[in-house]
């Protein structure tokens, strides 16, 4: 196990790059996905009842 | 039904953004997890780079995502120029972040690539230097729209910006071949067929596959966000307009 991650030495060159790119897209994916699922909520919300006050 | 009607028209497109979105975002979690399995336990180490080689798994796609989500945001830009669609604009405004991202990633794992390859983290060439340009190009895109209030006057500047800024892409491509580069060049298109050994091509294009789809998923979800708020926006302003043209009404 231990040899694997050390990944014949490259390891420190190669795990950073991994994590960097899972943190950033998922973090952008979530946000953004968080930001739509809001505004899809307070967009019916008003269909449903055009006096719900989103200001 | 015209498509282009469907990605035109605000409504028809977040009616289909509701019906695709989960299923991009399925497929691109679904290649995603392949090509990691691929890249880091089935394709096999390179006879001269070693096991650093799997970096190329995730640097090659956010490079390629990095030129195809600026081609895709002038695409945009140019759309919005001549026929004024106003979803086209917020498609491209929704990409410019991804790209940036992109961008960010091939920038950085390029750098965690080349000190075990090169000897050296960075070099000024034209490959890495263009890649850099664009970086500027993005972070430019957006300021535009985050710092100028009136839209309609940040959507038609973000459009010449980003059109002028096109100019970078073909720069990006042809840099190895144009320019003296540390930077290999094209290996997966040419004229030849690519250059890269099977199990190594398989996980490679999957994970191209993965960011691929992602980058449309965010897009569609971000154009929808954009087309939502628009919308809330005007609703709250003619709310408020309507109040104080009853308050003035009153006063009168």
């Amino acid at each position: 196990m231990i040899e694997y991650f050390a990944m014949g030495g490259y390891g420190v060159y190669i795990w950073p790059c991994y994590f960097l790119s899972f943190v950033l897209l998922i973090g952008i994916g979530r946000n953004r996905y968080k930001s739509v699922k809001e505004l899809r909520h307070l967009a019916n919300a008003k269909k449903s009842n055009p006096a719900v006050d989103s200001l | 039904m015209n498509i282009f009607d469907t990605f035109a028209n605000p409504a028809k497109f977040i009616t289909l953004s509701r019906r695709l979105s989960p299923i991009l975002l399925g497929l691109a979690c679904l290649l995603a997890f392949t090509g990691l399995i691929l890249g880091l336990f089935i394709s096999p180490e390179d006879y001269q780079q070693g096991h650093s080689v799997r970096i190329m798994y995730v640097h090659v796609p956010a490079a390629w995502m990095a030129t195809v989500s600026y081609t895709f945001l002038a695409v945009m830009s140019a759309i919005a120029f001549v026929w004024r669609h106003s979803v086209a604009d917020m498609a491209a405004r929704a990409a410019a972040p991804v790209g940036l991202i992109m961008t960010g990633l091939a920038l950085f794992t390029g750098a965690l690539w080349g000190k075990p390859t090169w000897g050296a983290w960075w070099v000024w060439d034209a490959r890495l230097t263009s890649v850099l340009v664009l970086f500027f190009i993005y972070l430019g895109y957006m300021a535009i729209w985050d710092s100028i209030s009136d839209k309609a006057k940040a959507a038609k500047f973000a459009r010449i910006v980003a059109l002028l800024g096109f100019v970078n892409i073909p720069i990006i491509k042809f840099s190895v071949d144009w320019w003296n580069s540390l930077h290999q060049p094209a290996s997966l298109i040419k004229a030849s067929g690519p250059s890269i050994s099977g199990s190594m091509l398989a996980a490679l294009l999957v994970m191209i596959a993965a960011y691929m789809v992602f980058f449309f998923w965010t897009v569609l979800i971000g154009t929808e966000g954009h087309i939502l708020r628009t919308r809330l926006s005007r609703q709250n302003k003619k709310k408020v307009s309507s109040i104080t043209t009853i308050k003035n009404g009153v006063i009168a």
